[in-house]
């Protein structure tokens, strides 16, 4: 699978309900990791789910709760061999008070133990939490460092799409480094599209027109494009959704000379 | 345990409850699910995706087990996809909607609600939905996306 096929045929969504083979799903771990687009359409997707569960949440009966906090092997041990085999009575009046104070302070300690369980429990909830704010916004870090070095690279220059009669007031950006052939897109200025709909960004070259990939209109950071080493001007059109083999002209956007 | 408890149970248990549609069994998975977090909270790994994520998955894979085992069956309990009530519709029992999520989630569509709501809420697998509903597994994954995808533009302003 490819980058494109991991954000437009729902391999996220299945990797968080735990429906793809390990094969599929090591593959998008890697791919988590390694590109900030998709991490950033994972951290989302999740999100949304988060919202719609919690709004949808349903209290279960209390007992639950109870028996979720008495559920400890713990609990088995107060229970402390206090048997007597018969012996004389003092025996067993002293094996008796043994085994009460043995039962008392296992279960005062017991008691500490659960606080201090319950305690450390919150810690590494709030911990968890926190880790995870923090790794967002080093995402988000990394991804604006990346968004900085190809603005303020030598190496890639600025073409300014702007809007055709179709659109007006639309405007994209495009940061190209013909040499590395990196394609960079800002999209912020282009309006939402219709579900069925999606952006396709096409390279001319001598005229003709080479498809340089889909994408939806977001603010925020760049889109990484296909690869392209030659073009004359840049054009966006609008497509059916996952794109076209060759451009709807009549939809044409924006469009710039390089 | 007290705090992940009274954070989360109230979700998860509206994603096992839904997946099996009979209390007693809801609650005993709600409780095994619970057991088994504890269990292994040393091994979520944060970078692979969000506590509530890791945790769905738990519940999801728990009350999946539950409605295919023996005990389940004999409780006269069926696993196709029948019974299909629209949660969407009535069940909006969250206190405080200060996201304004109701008004977004009855904006998505009558197709976008169920293929939801069978996904992630009652453990039907992509096959499953695409057998039941007739409709093509490709189509059922793409559809899905974008359902998603339009809750969170409708609620984009929350995630900024």
């Amino acid at each position: 699978m490819n980058k494109q096929e991991i954000l437009t045929d729902g391999y996220l969504a299945a990797y968080i309900t735990g429906e793809l083979s390990p094969d599929e799903a090591q593959e998008i771990e890697t791919h988590i990791a390694s590109d900030q687009q998709i991490r950033r359409e994972y951290f989302d997707l999740q999100k949304t789910l988060e919202l719609v569960a919690f709004h949808h949440s349903i209290a279960p009966s209390p007992a639950v709760k109870k028996l979720v906090m008495q559920n400890d092997t713990v609990i088995k041990n107060i229970h402390s061999p206090g048997e007597s085999s018969g012996g004389s009575r003092y025996l067993m009046a002293a094996s008796i008070t043994i085994a009460l104070i043995s039962a008392l302070s296992a279960f005062y300690f017991w008691n500490q133990w659960k606080d201090t369980d319950s305690r450390l429990a919150l810690l590494t909830a709030r911990n968890i939490e926190m880790a995870e704010s923090y790794q967002r916004v080093n995402q988000e870090l990394t991804g604006i460092r990346g968004d900085l070095a190809v603005l303020v690279s030598p190496e890639f220059s600025r073409i300014i799409l702007n809007g055709t009669d179709n659109a007006a007031d639309a405007k994209a950006v495009i940061y190209w480094n013909p040499t590395e052939e990196e394609v960079y897109l800002n999209s912020a200025n282009l309006a939402q599209l219709p579900q069925n709909q999606q952006y396709q960004l096409w390279a001319l070259i001598d005229g003709v027109p080479v498809d340089a990939g889909v994408f939806d209109a977001s603010d925020g950071t760049f889109q990484i494009m296909k690869n392209i080493a030659r073009a004359d001007a840049f054009a966006v059109t609008i497509e059916q959704s996952g794109g076209a083999e060759s451009p709807t002209l009549s939809t044409m956007q924006v469009y710039g000379e390089s | 345990m007290d705090y992940l408890y009274e954070h989360y149970s109230d979700a998860l248990y509206g994603i096992i409850y839904r997946t099996l549609k009979h209390t007693e069994i809801a609650e005993e998975t709600l409780h095994d699910v619970f057991i088994k977090i504890w269990d292994q909270i040393e091994s979520y790994d944060a970078s692979k995706g969000t506590l509530f994520t890791w945790m769905y998955r738990i519940a999801r894979n728990r009350a999946i087990d539950a409605r295919r085992s023996k005990d389940f069956k004999t409780a006269d309990k069926s696993d196709d996809i029948t019974g299909f009530v629209d949660m969407f519709e009535s069940s909006s029992n969250a206190e405080e909607d200060y996201i304004g999520l109701s008004g977004v989630l009855s904006e998505i569509g009558e197709m976008c609600k169920k293929l939801i709501q069978l996904n992630f809420f009652m453990g039907y697998s992509h096959a499953e939905i695409s057998k039941n509903e007739d409709m093509a597994l490709g189509t059922v994954k793409t559809r899905l996306r974008n359902c998603l995808k339009d809750i969170k533009l409708k609620l984009s302003k929350d995630f900024e």
